[in-house]
This record gives structure tokens, sequence and C-alpha cells, in this order.
């Protein structure tokens, strides 16, 4: 009758397992004192491996049961929202590139249109370099090619002209490092911009016009090539591979 | 195991059952983190501590899952623990753990081996001689022989019954029960409640814990 009544207030704790029950198993399972011998036995393994030096193996992932091991998940769990955090700022900044570049008033010259700046940096890289000429010559062209593709549809409607601006800006720039080397005058892109210039000797005039300012004092091609050209674009392409890499990251 | 006869009054179990495992456990288990720290650094002495300290639940648990053979089971376990002690990280607590996995995957080899020739429980005599299933439902369950409790342990389901001997047995924490079962500490808390309560059933221990855990389910 008292174990009853015993029993009861034991289990009170609201613990989920009744003590009594947990004690006498623990008793009863454990009492049995270890034989001599089996000691013996596992002494003589322990100094066989300790001899043979195996108390210096390497742990495994199955040996390691120290108590910080649960941590790590909160660790994972810490990095997970780290991450998320980071991708929620990455795309908030691409939101913000994308609708806020237009509305900067400082900068009019730079139109909401971001492929062409973006497409334009290519040349600009390629460019500064330092690569031989013909090497230089080509790849221009064709990487700048798409850029006159995107503002050549809106080349013959009339409200296509701040694009089309901008991406013969562009070339104008491109124009004095370009000229006399190789084929590159032959590509699509400087073709149109010869065309609305009205042929080739007329394009120093047409850029200066267009840019505001005569190209001439710039040129010095060969002494400083690297130089000052290259930093041309790149101030004004800077923002160009930043935002065409949100972008990639967007459509990702 | 200073507590070999059980003829305890109420107030014994209830500062035994804060007393008992938990605090007991945690005692044992930092002079075992000590010795096995000792152990590591070629301390054969320290090794001895360690093996004393473990060897009894250890080979409780071997014994529930193997029977009569434990013995042989848990002298295998031991070499391979000797062996790769170096390997071993962790204070007393995570040692017991290690062990038993250790111990654990060489008792299923056993069990592996052993069916090809499959041979009677050993347990089902002593069963039927449980003393608690006829008499009196007083004091005689203070105390049961091992033969006794690895009976009634071996009624349990499997995933049952070794909850219950990493848990009471080893002495292992939820978590490092779940991580030697590889099952989720869930899961193995489950287990380890439904063996208990039924272990009480069968010794006619009234468990309160009918009242006080709704959210399991009630007694079958």
């Amino acid at each position: 009758m008292n174990t009853h009544q015993s029993g009861g207030t034991g289990g009170t704790g609201g613990a989920p397992h009744e003590p009594s029950v947990e004690d006498i198993l623990a008793a009863a399972v454990r009492a049995e004192s270890p034989a001599h011998e089996s000691q013996d036995q596992a002494l003589a393994a322990f100094r066989a491996a300790r001899d043979a030096g195996a108390l210096t193996a390497r742990t495994r992932r199955r040996d390691d049961w120290r108590p910080h091991r649960p941590r790590r998940f909160t660790a994972r769990a810490w990095r997970a929202t780290a991450g998320a955090l980071l991708a929620s700022l990455t795309l908030g900044g691409v939101a913000v590139a994308t609708f806020g570049v237009p509305h900067v008033p400082g900068r009019p010259a730079k139109s909401p249109e971001s492929p062409p700046p973006s497409t334009a940096s290519p040349p600009a890289s390629s460019t500064g370099s330092g690569t031989p000429g013909q090497q230089t010559g080509e790849s221009t062209p064709s990487s700048s090619a798409p850029a006159p593709s995107v503002s050549a549809s809106p080349d013959d409607t009339p409200r296509g002209s701040p694009p089309r601006s901008r991406s013969t800006e562009v070339h104008c720039r491109n124009f004095e490092k370009v000229t006399g080397r190789g084929n590159a005058l032959n590509a699509t892109a400087w073709q149109r911009l010869v065309q609305a210039a009205g042929g080739e000797e007329h394009v120093p005039a047409y850029c200066a016009a267009l840019l505001g300012y005569t190209p001439s004092p710039e040129p010095t091609p060969e002494k400083t090539p690297e130089k000052t050209p290259e930093n041309k674009p790149e101030d004004e392409t800077g923002k160009g591979p930043a935002e065409n890499g949100k972008g990639q990251q967007q459509t990702s | 195991m200073a507590r070999g006869g059980l003829c305890r009054t109420g107030t014994d179990r209830e500062a035994l059952k804060q007393a008992g495992e938990g605090r007991r456990a945690h005692q044992h288990d930092e002079e075992l983190g000590a010795a096995v720290a000792r152990a590591q650094e070629g301390d054969e002495a320290a090794f001895a501590i360690a093996y004393r300290l473990v060897q009894p639940g250890l080979l409780g648990y071997v014994r529930g899952l193997v029977g009569d053979e434990a013995e042989d089971v848990a002298a295998d376990a031991w070499l391979e623990i000797a062996r790769d002690l170096g390997r071993f990280r962790g204070d007393g607590a995570g040692f017991r753990g290690w062990t038993a996995t250790i111990a654990r995957h060489r008792a299923l080899d056993h069990l592996r081996r052993q069916k090809s020739r499959p041979r009677p429980s050993a347990f089902e005599q002593d069963l039927l001689e449980l003393p608690g299933t006829h008499s009196t439902q007083d004091e005689a369950f203070e105390t049961i022989s091992t033969q006794q409790a690895l009976a009634l342990i071996a009624e349990l389901p499997r995933d049952q019954a070794e909850a219950v001997l990493l848990r009471v047995v080893v002495g292992l924490n939820g978590p490092a029960a779940a991580r030697v079962l590889a099952k989720r500490p869930g899961a193995v808390r489950t287990a380890a409640y439904r063996g208990l309560k039924r272990l009480a059933q069968r010794l006619r221990i009234p468990t309160v814990t009918d009242e006080s855990s709704p959210t399991l389910g009630k007694s079958r």
C-alpha cells in the first residue's frame, strides 16, 4: 500500500518517465560487476594499441562526441539567415538600380538604356589590356555589335534619339582609338557611325558636335594609348558592368 | 550499484529520482571524462577507471540486445574501444555514447551472424518465473533480478527496448541515445516513454504518467 502511494508521489514531477521503473531497471541490469578477465583483456588491448601508436589516430566524424555538436545546427541556421539577408539586399539593390537610375538629376546624358554602356565595356577593357591592334580591332566591333542593334530600332523612330546619341557617343569616344587599326571600321557599328556622320572624314566633326568638345587635342594615339582612352569609358561604364551583373543575377 | 537491495519509502524514491540518474550520472561523467582524457595520453590506470565506469551499463545494454553472449560481444567492443580510443573526442557523457555505438555495432553483427542458426530466446523461462506477475503487488517489485529485468525489456518492441536500455541502463541523455540509434531525438524519447510505461504496467507499479503526460498515448 505504501508503495502505491509513494509511486504516486514519485511520478508527480511531470517527467515522462516513471522514476521507480528506471531505478528498478538500472539497479537490476547494472548491478552485476564486470568480470575481471574481460577487464584484463581490455587493458591488454589498450596497451597494444597505445604501443602501436594508435592513440594519435585521426578523429572520424563518428568519433566526435563533443557537446558543441548541436550548436552546429544553429550555426547553420544563422548562416542561412545571413544568406537570405544578403540575397534580399542584393535583389533590393537590383530594384533600386533598375528604378533609381533614370531619376538621377545630375546626369542627363545617361539614358535609362543600360545595354549600350554595358556592351560598350568590352571594347574598353580589351583595348585597355594593351593587346595588339589587330585583335583589339576585331574584338571591339564584334562585342559592341549588339549595342547598335539594340538602339537600331529606335534609330528609325523619332523618339529613339536619346539611345542613339548614347551609343553613338560611345562609338565616338572609341573612334579615335580604332581609326587606322585593321578592319575595325568595317564592322557594322562603325559603318553606322560613319553613315550617320556622312562619311568617314566627317566623323570627328560629327562626334565633336555630339560630345560638345573637340576630340582633336585629346588623341595622342600612340603615346599613352592605354591611359586616356581607358579612363574615359571606364568612368562611365563603371556602372555598366555592375548593372549588367545584377541583371544576370536577377534573371537567374 | 550501491543500492542493491531496494526497499525504499516513497520519500527515498523521490530523492532518488532527483539525485539518482541525473546527478549520479553527472558526477560519474566528470570522473569519466577526466579518466578518458588521461587514458588518451597513454595512462593505463585511467583506462581501467573508464572501463569500470562504463562497463556495467554497456554490458547491460549488450545483454538486452544479445542475451547470454553479451560478455563476448562486450569484450569485442572493448577491443575496438581500446584500439580507437585516440580517435575519440568528447567528454564523459560523450564517451558513454561513443562506446554504446561501438557496442551496438558489435551486437548487431553478432545478431546477424546468429540469424543463420536461430536459437530460442534466453528470456522466455525467466519471464514465466517473474515473481511480479503472480504474487502480491508490494515490495516484491522493488527488486528484480538482472535476468528478470532483461526479460521484461526483451518483451518490448525492439526500438522501445533499446531506447529504455540506453536511457536507463547506459545513462545517456535523449540526444545521445538518438545518435547511437541513428534516429530523431523525438522518436527515441517517445519510444523510451512507451517502453517505460509498459514496463511499469508489467511491474504493477502505478503510473501517474497516465495523467501527467496527456500528449502521449493513453494506456493500452
